[in-house]
């Protein structure tokens, strides 16, 4: 088996084009490796992205204002990030809550997107946010480019997002609803909002029935009880015939006023 | 209370360092010279007869030295809990079988050079099964097998356990059906065994992490026809048990291996495999019927146990026996009458579980009490001061003194440690609703609840088998001190509090004092760790010893310092004259003088054979937090009283309650093997999918113990491991029940049937 280590872009293209068939990327390995503890690897490659300082860099492009996160960002830095924090908060909330202080130590955001679980929690985020992925050659994720705070849409508002998960516990869990809002605060009300459902089901989807409740509301007068039931029908919609179905339908009252409380802590 | 040099100081366990350097080596460690890995061919169906075994392709993976199935090694039928070969208990096992009785069923095995190799040729094994319809519960069985599980003791019924004449008694009957699921244990180290076979000799030697060396030396000298003498198992250091290590699971199997290939033979499991294909704690359902005078005096019980054993009857007979015996032991009553029936079904093994019938029991008496408490509208407190056993009662059943018995103690001290005077108080005045941090809110998200439970255990075999300790004890030249003792400790520290035993009786430093684990070629015959019985029996009958031993020091010493030796005084390994301190002699002096001048070894063997059994009585307290939109639970308070007779090693003994805390929550609120009701195979076979509770969601648990030092334990000790665990399940569920006005009885209570019984119950208020 081969294990390449590029450090730079251009040996990471490189080392791209000239790839094994049987590859696979490593970075943050905390999904990888419990797969593939005492079993055959069956690559014939690994390709470790974690020396590419372009994959870790954290920071607003040149022209637009948007925010680049890179793919190898751990959880823990983009949870700590100030910028993150302050106009992303969503991510940043959903970072700090991925497994363990070992996990997020360890873990990266393009891995979290990558490796394509249902309950990946940053899936969520980067849709309810408008995040864009930017590509290396159609395989590698570079990173992630969060639109930046003051766009044309938000005009003189103020963008706010928060996240909220449900998973069997309190800690280390892993989510079976999560939820991400993603709102304008214009004139003292919710306005564009975006709210994303994940875990749920196969795939993270928009609800727009529980954005619409939120759009013209004041944080503090939401229809919890419309929010709640908007997206439990979405929830029911999504996975009708599950057997998990009634418990998340109703169970969702749950992350969603803990996901209302946090947009409302703004 | 005595003030003692070592005894009742906190200290960690002897290996902890290694432990936390990761330097400790258990079996899965050892690597012998020509080694074969071995790898389980499992049953994928529940139930079948296989047609044939295909291993053409496994055959061929390079590595490969041999591949077995049920017509490469004996036959013989056994069971797996036998610990001495006399026991009349029902053989159903095989090493392996062409009729699969669960998913997991052992079908042979392949022995491969490497584990990778091993690994790879099962995975290309074709099995050709013939499917037979299987029975996942016991009610399936008891309805009738078209194809039988088994030709004989499919179902056993063991013996009623009864006194007086419950249907006779008087009083209103309550009913209670309470209800558990199968639990994996959970031992941080996976099973592994290592076997090694000497043909010449037709010796075998045995390296496990057994809970009893001399269970695995009967069970492979049985079933290979060995002498006795010539199979040596060793107990190798141990990850954790919680009873999963005290059947005899792997060791037959590597030693049908060994023989079969002429090479030692590893068999280390994964995670999946131990919850597939060791042991599981029993599902367990029980109707509790009781009657209780106008004055609320519990006049009798009538309980009707069925236990699911799984695919093999194994110990699941006398673990009903267990639970029935155990009836008289904590309330006073005037009857009782027990039934059971141990099933077999076509899902994996039901067996032993820390506790053994203890904390079952334990279940079911307290939901019952605390049902009756709600039904009566009385504090579950009061209720149980009505029908507690006064101290020193003598069993009903087994007629055996269970000792001080200071229930009023445990629950008075108890309720102090925990608040539940003011926490009811609270409750009953401003509602169980609250918010996060449980200040009262009737708008509140949250439901907070208080419960409790009391129980008594067991602290050895005593009267139901005969229970012994024996063994020797030397002192080398240079003063330290060599223990040969049948010990197993599961790394909760019973060599540390056995070392602290015999140091605080020797006066030296228990870090001179070695007690290498269970050594068949070299231990006197012992009954194994179980029933609580390791410091009670065993650390007594090194208390004894020690005291031999001190006393052959005292005789020389006397000689040597021309000193009667009831002048004399022992400190940090000294001997000196009370009235002289400054004329000593060391230990070692005194040891050399023996080999060197009185031609002479400080040896002393002993034998203790326990005359009482007490029972270690505890109360229990918890709060729970639910929370109404997702169901979750939480535990937020729990405290706790022990009547420990005396804390050898108190640091530990707390961590005992510690881990039984965080089992028990797991059990109430999440911990479930599921079982696929289509296929028989288990459903969360990974640490990813059976959910426990994480030491990080616990709170402090406040522990106090109860220490009059009366009973015939060492320093007048009493046993913890498995009391700790007894009545946790039991408080809990009471909290549970309490936060939310429910009456559940089954457990786990998971976040959706909570909201189902939230549900309903609004749609109850609503009409």
């Amino acid at each position: 088996m081969i294990f390449t280590v590029p450090k730079t872009l251009e040996e990471l293209q490189s080392a791209l084009a000239n790839r094994s068939e049987r590859f696979v990327f490593a970075a943050g390995c905390t999904d990888i490796l419990p797969k593939k503890l005492g079993k055959p690897w069956e690559v014939d490659e690994i390709i470790d992205l974690t020396h590419v300082p372009q994959l870790q860099a954290m920071g607003v492009g040149p022209q637009t204002g948007d925010y680049f996160i890179g793919a190898c960002c751990t959880h823990a830095q983009v949870a700590a990030d100030p910028e993150v924090r302050r106009h992303y908060t969503a991510l940043a909330q959903a970072c700090e809550q991925i497994g363990s202080v070992q996990i997020r130590n360890r873990g990266t955001i393009g891995g979290n997107v990558a490796n394509g679980s249902p309950a990946a929690d940053t899936l969520p985020c980067l849709m309810a946010l408008g995040a864009e992925i930017e590509w290396i050659d159609g395989v590698c994720i570079k990173g992630f480019w969060l639109p930046a705070p003051q766009t044309p849409s938000a005009g003189s508002g103020t963008v706010v997002s928060a996240f909220a998960k449900l998973g069997d516990r309190d800690i280390v869990t892993i989510a079976r609803i999560s939820l991400a809002v993603r709102s304008v605060l214009r004139g003292g009300r919710y306005t564009n909002t975006s709210v994303v459902v994940g875990a749920a089901s196969q795939q993270p989807f928009f609800c727009d029935e529980a954005a619409a409740v939120l759009d013209g509301s004041q944080p503090g007068e939401v229809d919890r009880e419309a929010f709640t039931g908007a997206l439990a029908n979405a929830i029911e919609a999504s996975i009708p015939n599950r057997p998990t179905m009634p418990y998340k339908r109703s169970a969702v009252r749950g992350p969603a006023f803990d996901v209302l409380d946090k947009l409302a802590s703004f | 209370m005595t003030d003692f040099r070592y005894v009742g100081k906190d200290d960690s366990v002897f290996n902890t360092q290694d432990k936390a350097a990761g330097a400790a080596l258990y079996a899965c460690d050892l690597h012998l010279p020509r080694m074969l890995q071995m790898k389980l061919i499992l049953s994928p169906v529940a139930h079948g007869k296989v047609r044939s075994v295909d291993a053409s392709e496994a055959e061929k993976v390079p590595g490969v030295a041999a591949i077995l199935t049920w017509q490469d090694v004996p036959q013989t039928k056994y069971n797996r809990g036998r610990v001495r070969a006399s026991e009349e208990i029902p053989d159903q096992e095989t090493i392996f079988t062409d009729h699969v009785r669960f998913v997991g069923d052992r079908i042979g095995a392949v022995l491969a050079e490497t584990k990778e190799a091993a690994e790879e040729a099962a995975s290309l094994i074709k099995l050709d099964i013939e499917e037979y319809p299987a029975y996942l519960s016991p009610q399936q069985v008891l309805a009738g097998t078209k194809v039988p599980i088994h030709e004989t003791d499919q179902v056993i019924v063991p013996e009623v356990v009864a006194f007086g004449d419950y249907e006779a008694e008087k009083g209103e009957e309550l009913q209670l059906l309470s209800s558990s699921e199968r639990t994996t244990h959970i031992a941080m180290e996976p099973h592994c065994a290592v076997a090694s076979y000497h043909p010449a000799s037709k010796s075998m030697e045995v390296w496990t992490a057994t809970q009893s060396v001399f269970g695995a030396r009967s069970a492979v000298a049985t079933l290979f026809g060995l002498d006795m003498q010539k199979v040596r198992v060793y107990k190798s250091p141990m990850g954790g048990s919680f009873g999963c290590k005290q059947e005899m699971i792997l060791e037959p199997l590597v030693a049908a291996a060994s023989i079969a290939t002429g090479r030692p033979v590893k068999l280390e499991l994964s995670r999946a495999e131990v919850m597939m294909c060791t042991v599981l704690r029993h599902p367990i359902g029980v109707l509790t019927r009781g009657k209780f005078d106008e004055d609320l005096r519990l006049k009798g019980v009538r309980l009707d146990i069925l236990l699911d054993a799984g695919a093999y009857q194994t110990i699941s007979p006398d673990y009903c026996l267990s639970m029935a015996k155990k009836i008289n032991w904590t309330y006073d009553m005037q009857s009782a009458e027990v039934h059971s029936a141990s099933v077999c079904t076509n899902t994996p093994v039901s067996g032993s579980y820390r506790g053994w019938g203890g904390p079952e029991l334990c279940f079911v008496m307290e939901n019952f009490m605390n049902m009756a408490a709600r039904r009566y509208g009385v504090d579950p407190i009061e209720l149980r001061k009505k029908n507690v056993l006064p101290p020193w009662s003598v069993t009903k059943v087994l007629n055996f003194n269970l000792g001080s018995l200071p229930f009023a103690e445990v629950m008075g001290k108890g309720s102090a440690l925990f608040g539940w005077e003011e926490k009811r108080k609270l409750y009953a005045e401003q509602g169980h609703r609250c918010d996060k941090d449980g200040t009262p809110d009737p708008n509140g998200r949250y439901l907070r609840g208080v419960g409790m439970a009391i129980c008594t255990h067991t602290s050895g075999y005593f009267p139901r088998r005969p229970d012994w300790g024996t063994l020797s004890m030397k002192m080398e030249e240079d003063g330290s001190v060599s223990v040969n003792v049948n010990i197993h400790d599961h790394g909760c520290g019973s060599v540390m509090a056995f070392q602290k035993i015999a140091g605080e009786v020797l006066c030296m430093d228990p870090g001179k004092i070695a007690i290498p684990e269970g050594d068949t070629l070299y231990n006197a015959i012992d009954n194994g760790c179980y029933t609580s019985r390791s410091v009670f029996v065993l650390g007594r009958a090194v208390m004894e010893t020690a005291k031999e031993l001190k006393e052959q020091i005292l005789d020389y010493a006397e000689k040597l310092l021309e000193t009667p030796k009831e002048e004399l005084v022992c400190e940090d390994s000294r001997v000196f004259p009370a009235a002289d301190p400054d004329k000593s002699l060391s230990y070692s002096d005194i040891a050399y003088y023996a080999a060197d001048k009185a031609h002479g070894a400080l040896f002393v063997t002993h034998t203790y054979e326990p005359a009482s059994n007490v029972g270690p009585v505890s109360a229990d307290f918890a709060e729970v937090e639910v929370d109404t939109y997702t169901g979750h639970c939480r535990l937020t308070d729990f405290a706790c009283v022990h009547d420990i007779g005396k804390a050898i090693n108190p640091e530990v003994c707390r961590s005992q309650i510690g881990s039984a805390v965080q089992n028990g929550a797991g059990m109430v609120f999440c911990e479930q093997i599921r079982i696929d009701p289509k296929t028989g195979a288990i459903q969360n076979t990974s640490m990813e999918r059976y959910h426990v509770v994480r030491a990080a969601e616990l709170p402090n648990v406040k522990v106090e113990f109860l220490e009059d030092e009366s009973a015939d334990g060492p320093f007048g000790a009493k046993s913890i491991g498995e009391a700790a665990l007894v009545p946790v399940v039991p408080a809990i569920l009471a909290a549970l029940n309490d936060a939310l006005g429910s009456g559940f009885s089954a457990v786990p209570v998971t976040p959706d049937k909570v909201l189902s019984f939230l549900e309903s119950a609004g749609k109850e208020a609503a009409r």
